[in-house]
């Protein structure tokens, strides 16, 4: 990787914005492992309520 | 401009940049963005991106085994000027400083005299910032054993997350204590992976797996089958440029291991 050659300048120090936004985004948190997901009886109520409101199958229609 | 907008720069800028090392790693030339010029001030988006990268930029000039061209050396250096390390960083941003900061002073003979970031020895001062570099580009010092002492006890489930957080230091031809780490607990990175695929967490798997390809390389036997896994997370597509970048750098790490050109 090459890149240009540019006039050496006296850098200007990150204010404390944006030295929060590097932060932010070198300890980027990685998303917590979880446990092994849990039975839940009361799910069953939902589930069949789904069942029941699913979209019926169309009649079919008879020629005349 | 707001902090979730300054963030939301800084990330684009940091996937512009991972695109950038990526083509360079596959055999493009492309170079890191100017700095500045004698009109404009510095780049501060580009600089940022810069930081965040860290020790991944050397990965194309590792894998060559060439050092990293001087003006790309400039810029980390001016990078590590404008967001220098500070005492209260994370333990894992320290670790990577460091990792940058030892890079950066690899085959700086040639350096340029003035930089005090690049030669690896920072002013003789008492700033604080530069204290935390010296202590980064330093060999490990009570700091890093008390580190070290800790790391003993952790779980699977935290060790997988701290080296996920320290991928970028699974590079050829770097070594140091986290890189011995991955060749020890190869059996807890695998089922930190292994957890990740389940749960499809893709960006953390791919993390994991270039800290298994790492090891395989240096002789360690992981738990699962690296290159299987491999194929797995490129056919998913990375969701990221970095994901893609920590799959093509695993991968060469694993065609070093069977013996051809990394």
């Amino acid at each position: 990787m090459s890149v240009q050659t540019t006039p050496a300048l006296s850098p200007v120090r990150a204010g404390v914005a944006e030295r929060a936004a590097l932060t932010a985004l070198v300890d980027e948190p990685e998303a917590p492992f979880s446990d092994a997901p849990v039975y839940s009886p009361q799910g069953t109520g939902v589930l069949l309520l789904l069942a029941l409101l699913s979209p019926k199958t169309p009649k079919e229609s008879r020629p005349s | 401009m707001s902090n979730a907008a300054l963030g939301a720069d800084y990330a684009q800028a940091v996937e512009r940049l991972a695109g950038r090392v990526l083509g360079a790693l596959r055999g493009t030339q492309v170079p890191l963005p100017a700095v500045s010029d004698a009109d404009r001030p510095a780049d501060t988006t580009a600089l940022a991106a810069v930081r965040v990268m860290g020790p991944d930029l050397f990965a194309p000039a590792l894998f060559r085994r060439q050092p990293l061209p001087q003006p790309d050396r400039d810029t980390l250096d001016t990078a590590l000027r404008v967001f220098p390390p500070r005492p209260g960083d994370s333990v894992e941003a320290r670790w990577r400083d460091r990792t940058t900061a030892a890079l950066l002073a690899r085959g700086a003979a040639g350096a340029h005299p003035a930089s005090p970031y690049a030669g690896g020895e920072p002013y003789a001062g008492e700033d604080s910032e530069r204290a935390a570099l010296a202590e980064a580009a330093g060999i490990a010092g009570i700091a890093g054993i008390v580190e070290d002492a800790e790391d003993t006890e952790l779980t699977w489930q935290e060790r997988s997350q701290r080296m996920a957080r320290l991928a970028p230091l699974a590079l050829p031809e770097v070594d140091g204590p986290y890189q011995q780490r991955a060749c020890l607990h190869v059996r807890a990175l695998s089922r930190g992976a292994t957890r990740s695929l389940m749960r499809r967490d893709h960006p953390t798997a791919a993390r994991l797996v270039r800290w298994l390809a790492l090891a395989q390389s240096r002789g360690a036997s992981p738990a699962l089958d690296v290159p299987t896994v491999l194929d797995h997370l490129r056919l998913w597509g990375a969701p990221s440029t970095r994901t893609a970048l920590d799959l093509a750098i695993a991968r060469r790490l694993l065609a070093a291991t069977e013996g051809g050109p990394r």
